[in-house]
């Protein structure tokens, strides 16, 4: 198995939500990958368009929006061109996906075995019931429960939200994608349930060698979780690269003004907390030049006119800043 | 509130609507006052074709249908309305208090609601009318009363919502008593929901009436309305086509435009998303 | 530092849902104080019972029983609280949801005064409206938007608004920031530091997020099922945290460095999980607790001074 090899390449998509108020250009321009055996991260706040750039991949849309431009493609196949049949073939058994509210996300009316068998039947007829019930107990066995005949036999109600994320995960795991696409999964959850739900995710990337792309809004999950990380802001990609390009050298104004902002645990609350000024982007009305200008502290001019480029910093780095050298070099 | 006749006029359907629906009112009011002659006055031969004298021509009596038309649009619209409008201010009245109240008076409330529903609304009328006296209108009250429940359940439903939501909280946490809590946000928030029940009502209202017409409770002739002038007519389809063509358009076109007020209505005053 | 609020010996529990089922027991048995300009924090994972103390502590949630002194007066023996709610106020987590979508900004920030001054022109309460809503960094133009119609750190900020109309001396901030997004997270945590140094304001300030109560508190609770089991001043829990809760808490909290050396997949063995009910004899956290002795399932553990100022309940004192 090649290290590098590249699973998703996902390279200048573009998605447009037509709405009563106008067209909402929910994303501009993204481009990342997600190399096989890795965790890559996209993270960014609410509106930031990371969440739609993943169900972009496997249309699930919303049927006023469209994935205009670009191209995503996933083991040597372009999947956006894809029709709705061909992708639900791909859907559950080479990418999965799990979501944020794991309690909404389970139908209240089937039991755990009832949901686990379908998922995997309805993949594969061939399979039996009776098989389908003992790979279904092994998978929920991997996801570290005890008691896995007991849950089988439970409705969805009388499971906690850290017990229905690890059904979840067993659910999108069942048909043995290469892929799992993971939309903030652990945001509804205790800090130390999602602990130990992302102990299991990363079980799983060593154990299984699977791939994750990871979408969320905090930093300390990804710096936690992922090998490559994706900075989002107004449907654009700011910065990206490996964790500790991103944590460590950050050249991005965003992401700096990001990383100031998460509260951390040493702080000692006596001096006040690094804000962010200003107001998301209105993406009806996105601004002509940087998306992120308006609220940039080294914003110049050129920022306001000219969308920047995404300038290559070598090592996998890449930014979107003006102030930002092809090669490394940062320009003031 | 600027905002939202705003928005209600940017809505084509709905305003088209509402003035197909006044352009129809306005012509019972009054049409029969600038005619010569009356819905009760034989005023020509019978049976005739539509001329510019009598623009509907005349029918098996030699009446005006023009005239006839416009005076039974005034009995059957001004019951469909008032009624309509005597169970949304009722029902949203009663509702408020059922949900408010809680507990005892909710679910006494709420089983009287269940035996009006189970009691079909024609049958409901026909019963007020027979008993209260025949030919004085008290039908309407039938129609009315018909018309309640589904008030009671909507904005009960609506009530209690609100007043579980952290913005009734938030009114309590700033110390204001149930009356205010009710005038500042439930009746504010409930009144949409209202506005839309009414002109389904109202469009409910307008389909009794008219089939009372059509079995002739109720109203006694000579006075028209809709559903009688149907009645009339539908025994003279093949001569005379446009005598019950021309009543039952004429209900159907109400009907259609209540319920597209209802949706212009609804969509006006329902609350715009915040950035997307 | 003279005291503000006191509550003791605080209880709510809610009967079970299902008949025979057991009793939701929310909060058991609470007691803390609030000192003037203070912020104590109060940390605890979902269905803690955070949130219900902070209601039951305005009395919105009708507690079972327990004292609440406000400047010496017991709210529980008080028939009317009008007089009372205008210095007691609080804040809610979702600010969509805790703002009348029908209603524009400026009748939101001014229903406070509506409600407990019934003579003040109009005029006035537009002067009031402008001015909080300067002081909470909110642009006049805003005065006559819905609530849709701003962001979700600006409605925040109107709600925030709406709590100061009354001037109050207390304010219960329940979850404030966990809806916002990080930028808006740091605005509004600055905010309510700026208005308490101003008002003098003291904080109930509850939050899941560890990180952002050892920010903005002074002493912080640690809160596990309807019961206080660690109570410090703020440097001292995180550093030297006894309750194997508070200190499961502190590990799982995921650091923004990925140099942490907390990347492996084994660093915190949480263990397997089972369908686990609630014990309802001996201390709660007893069955994921890796230290539990058999006494801990007997024995409920009371809240013990550890060291001055520190509380910590727990069966290994």
């Amino acid at each position: 198995m090649n290290e590098h090899e590249i699973l998703l390449e996902v390279r200048g998509l573009k998605v447009s939500f037509h709405t009563p108020r106008g067209i909402v250009q929910a994303v501009g321009d993204a481009s990342f990958q997600v190399r096989r055996g890795e965790v890559t991260g996209i993270v960014g706040e609410s509106g930031s368009g990371k969440s739609v750039s993943a169900y972009a991949i496997l249309g699930l849309l919303a049927g006023n929006g469209k994935a205009e431009a670009g191209s995503a493609v996933f083991r040597g196949r372009d999947l956006l061109p894809l029709g709705e049949k061909e992708l639900r073939r791909i859907r559950g058994s080479e990418i999965s996906m799990i979501f944020q509210d794991p309690m909404t996300a389970l139908d209240p009316a089937f039991t755990i075995g009832k949901f686990l068998t379908e998922v995997l039947r309805s993949h594969d007829r061939t399979v039996s019931r009776r098989e389908a019930w003992r790979r279904s107990i092994q998978m929920l066995t991997a996801m570290g429960i005890r008691t896995p005949e007991d849950v089988m036999r439970c409705y969805p109600e009388a499971l906690s939200g850290g017990m229905c994320q690890r059904v979840m995960i067993a659910a999108a795991l069942l048909c043995g994608p290469q892929l799992l696409i993971a939309d903030e999964p652990t945001t509804a959850l205790d800090v130390t349930i999602q602990e130990e739900i992302l102990s299991l995710l990363l079980q799983l990337k060593e154990k299984q060698g699977m791939s994750i792309l990871f979408i969320t809004h905090d930093f300390g999950v990804v710096a936690r979780l992922c090998d490559r990380v994706a900075v989002m802001y107004g449907g654009y990609i700011m910065e990206s690269g490996s964790v500790e390009q991103i944590f460590h050298s950050a050249v991005h104004p965003y992401t700096q003004a990001l990383l100031r902002a998460v509260p951390r645990l040493e702080d000692d609350g006596d001096e006040p907390m690094e804000a962010l000024a200003g107001d998301p982007v209105d993406l009806i009305h996105p601004p002509q030049g940087c998306v992120f200008a308006p609220r940039c502290p080294q914003c110049s001019e050129e920022c306001l006119l000219k969308r920047p480029l995404t300038a290559d910093l070598g090592d996998g780095h890449t930014a979107a800043c003006h102030f930002v050298r092809e090669g490394g070099g940062i320009h003031v | 509130m600027k905002r939202k006749e705003q928005a209600f006029f940017h809505n084509l359907v709905a305003i088209t609507a509402l003035i197909i629906l006044v352009l129809i009112v306005l012509f019972c009011v009054l049409y029969p006052m600038f005619a010569d002659t009356t819905y009760w006055k034989i005023s020509g031969e019978r049976l005739q074709r539509p001329s510019l004298e009598h623009p509907l021509g005349t029918d098996n009596l030699g009446r005006d249908v023009m005239v006839r038309m416009a005076c039974g649009g005034r009995i059957t619209l001004s019951v469909a309305f008032c009624s309509g409008l005597v169970a949304a201010v009722t029902g949203t009245v009663i509702g408020i208090i059922s949900g408010y109240a809680g507990g005892g008076v909710d679910s006494v409330i709420m089983r009287l609601m269940d035996a009006i529903s189970s009691i079909p609304s024609l049958l409901l009328a026909i019963v007020f009318d027979y008993a209260l006296g025949m030919g004085k209108g008290y039908f309407l009250f039938g129609i009315a009363i018909a018309g309640i429940p589904p008030f009671v359940r909507l904005v009960r439903g609506g009530v209690l919502e609100i007043s579980g939501s952290a913005y009734a909280e938030a009114s309590r946490a700033l110390g204001a008593r149930s009356l205010h809590v009710i005038k500042e946000h439930v009746v504010r928030n409930i009144l949409p929901l209202a506005a839309i029940q009414t002109t389904t009502s109202m469009a409910d209202a307008l389909t009794i009436c008219t089939i009372l017409g059509y079995i002739s409770v109720g109203i006694n002739p000579p006075v028209p309305e809709w559903g009688a002038l149907f009645d009339t007519g539908k025994e003279m389809l093949r001569a005379f086509p446009h005598l019950s063509i021309v009543p039952a358009a004429a209900i159907i076109l109400c009907i259609i435009c209540l319920y597209l007020l209802g949706n212009g209505i609804r969509d006006s005053l329902s609350i715009r998303g915040g950035a997307a | 530092m003279s005291e503000l609020l006191r509550v003791e010996e605080l209880i709510k529990h809610f009967p079970a849902k299902k008949r025979g089922g057991l009793s939701v027991r929310a909060v058991n048995d609470v007691s803390f104080t609030v000192n003037e300009g203070e912020t104590l924090g109060l940390v605890g994972e979902s269905g803690c019972g955070k949130s219900t103390l902070g209601r039951s502590v305005l009395r919105l949630v009708e507690p079972d029983s327990g004292r609440i002194f406000y400047r010496g007066t017991d709210l529980m023996k008080m028939r009317d609280l009008r007089k009372v709610r205008e210095k007691l106020q609080i804040i809610f987590q979702n600010p969509s949801g805790s703002l009348d979508p029908r209603m524009l900004v400026r009748d939101i920030i001014s229903e406070g005064p509506r409600i407990h001054h019934r003579n003040v022109s109009r005029q006035e309460l537009q002067e009031l409206t402008g001015r909080l809503m300067r002081e909470v960094g909110l642009s006049a133009e805003y005065a006559e938007c819905y609530p849709s119609e701003l962001s979700g750190g600006q409605q925040q900020r109107v709600s925030i608004a709406r709590a100061l109309a009354l001037d109050p001396e207390f304010i219960v901030c329940d979850e404030v920031v966990s809806a916002l997004d990080l930028s808006y997270q740091s605005q509004i945590i600055n905010l309510l530091e700026a208005l308490q140094t101003e008002r003098g304001l003291s904080y109930l300030f509850i939050s899941h997020d560890l990180a952002v109560v050892r920010h903005i508190s002074r002493r912080i609770a640690v809160m596990y099922a309807g019961r206080f089991v660690e109570v410090a001043e703020a440097g001292e829990l995180v550093k030297h945290a006894f309750h194997p809760y508070t200190r499961l808490l502190l590990r799982s909290i995921p650091i923004p460095d990925p140099q942490c050396g907390r990347r492996g997949t084994a660093a915190i063995s949480a263990g397997s999980v089972g369908i686990g009910q609630a014990p309802q004899t001996g201390c709660a956290f007893a069955d994921r607790c890796k230290w539990a002795r058999a006494s801990c399932r007997e024995e409920e553990p009371p809240l013990r001074e550890i060291a001055p100022g520190h509380f910590a309940a727990c069966g290994l004192v």
